[in-house]
This record gives C-alpha cells, sequence and structure tokens, in this order.
C-alpha cells in the first residue's frame, strides 16, 4: 500500500482566525481554492471550505474560528493511502492536513491531501 | 445587516446550469475522473431525466484504496439526493444544504427534471457576490 506522501499537495491559502467569515469567504472564492486553513498564533487551528461557509449564510460578521472546521483532521506522510481514506471516510472531509515526523522533515513538512 | 435578510436572490440566480452528473452504468473510474476534473466531491446520478441520488467522493476512495474501481456507479448510489426548485429563495436552500449535509442539491422542476445543480462553492461564490 502506498503512503500518504504520494497524493501530498502543497499548503493551500491561509487565513488569520481573526478576521470575519464574510472577509474570509471573500479571499476563499478569490483564491480558487477548496478551503483556506485558519491560523492562531502560527498555528493551524481549523479548516474553512465551502461547506463551513454555510453556515455563516445568515449572518457572516463573526469570526472565522466561530465558523471553521476544528480540529483539523491530519495524518503523517509515512501513514498509508488506507489510514488517509480511513480518516477522510471517518471525519467526512475532502481534506486532511499532513505532517512529517521532525527527523525526516523536508521542503514539505506540511501539505493536504484531497480526495480523488 | 444578516447577509440573508439583505439576499433576496432565489435558487435559479445562484445554481449552475451545466453540472457534472453520471449514469447508473457509469464506471466508478470514470465517476471519479469527473470529480476530480469537475472539482465536486457528490455526482448525481441521472437516469431517464430523473435524479436516482448521488454517488460520495468518500465511497469512490474507499473502493480506490480496496482496488475495487471495477463497479459501476448504481453499485454505491447514496439516496435521497434533495431537489429544489429554481424559484426557492436561496437562503431556504442553503438551509437544506445544510440541514443535508450534502455539497450539492439537485434545481429541478415540479415533475422532477433536472434544471440545475447548487453547490456549496456556487452558494460561496454568490454570498461572496453580495
Amino acid at each position: 500500500m502506498p503512503t500518504l506522501s504520494r497524493v501530498l499537495q502543497p499548503i493551500g491559502p491561509t487565513c488569520p482566525a481573526e478576521v470575519s467569515a464574510a472577509d474570509a469567504l471573500t479571499r476563499l472564492t478569490a483564491s480558487g481554492a477548496d478551503a483556506l486553513l485558519v491560523v492562531k498564533g502560527g498555528a493551524f487551528v481549523g479548516l474553512f471550505g465551502h461547506r463551513e461557509a454555510l453556515a455563516a449564510f445568515a449572518d457572516g460578521s463573526g469570526p472565522v474560528e466561530q465558523y471553521m472546521r476544528r480540529p483539523l483532521p491530519g495524518r503523517n506522510v509515512a501513514d498509508s493511502l488506507e489510514s488517509g481514506a480511513d480518516i477522510m471516510y471517518r471525519e467526512d472531509t475532502p481534506i486532511v492536513l499532513m505532517t512529517e515526523d521532525e527527523d525526516r522533515q523536508d521542503d514539505h513538512r506540511h501539505g493536504f491531501q484531497q480526495g480523488l | 445587516m444578516p447577509l440573508a435578510l439583505r439576499d433576496a436572490r432565489t435558487v435559479e440566480q445562484a445554481m449552475s446550469g451545466q453540472f457534472a452528473f453520471c449514469f447508473p452504468s457509469t464506471s466508478l473510474a470514470q465517476a471519479a475522473r469527473m470529480m476530480a476534473q469537475n472539482r465536486v466531491y457528490e455526482l448525481p446520478v441521472i437516469v431517464d431525466q430523473r435524479s436516482l441520488g448521488y454517488v460520495s467522493y468518500l465511497d469512490i476512495l474507499q473502493r480506490y484504496v480496496r482496488a475495487e474501481l471495477g463497479g459501476r456507479a448504481a453499485d454505491i448510489v447514496r439516496t435521497p439526493l434533495p431537489e429544489v426548485r429554481p424559484e426557492l429563495p436561496l437562503a431556504d436552500a442553503v438551509r437544506v444544504l445544510r440541514d443535508s449535509g450534502r455539497l450539492v442539491i439537485l434545481v429541478t422542476t415540479s415533475s422532477g427534471m433536472p434544471l440545475g445543480a447548487l453547490t456549496a462553492r456556487d452558494v460561496a461564490f454568490a454570498m461572496a457576490a453580495a
């Protein structure tokens, strides 16, 4: 079984947790990406995609961290493709944050795994 | 002001008239390619101009991992795929999307004939343009 490194994609656009959901939505649509990684205190704390944006339809004035998906599903790049598929299925998420052990880090320490 | 209160748009104004779909006989490999090419995660399954349900990327992903992509869309079709009318207020359609947990719903005539699809991406673009 191949590892998740085979389907790794570069990290997508990010967004501070403090900005409004409406502002995050503008950034999301302008980026053309499927989701924004929400950053707080230098760490990735959540994901804001089209599904999460639906919740902001009634009122998008609150901070994006109120609407983002949290916790962010994650896996190690050395894990099997099967384990990635498993967490995507269980968490019903098309995007999984991938990390790498510190002693094996290179230029793609973090990345996305996207379905299909 | 809340977006929904100043948004009097209807589903028709936000939906995609052209949308990706498959047939029950579509192979899972082809359905996966269609999803990837169209950047969608759920694909309506249409037969005789009626919705049979939808195919989810989650089920295709599981099949792929098990090297079982030899099946057809009919083998993994999920039901129901919610349907809305084009004249429905967009806010109501967003509620349908949220409550159903779907990323796509079908826009149909009163007789069930598909006119288009409304995706979470469509809604996001409509919200950003408001």
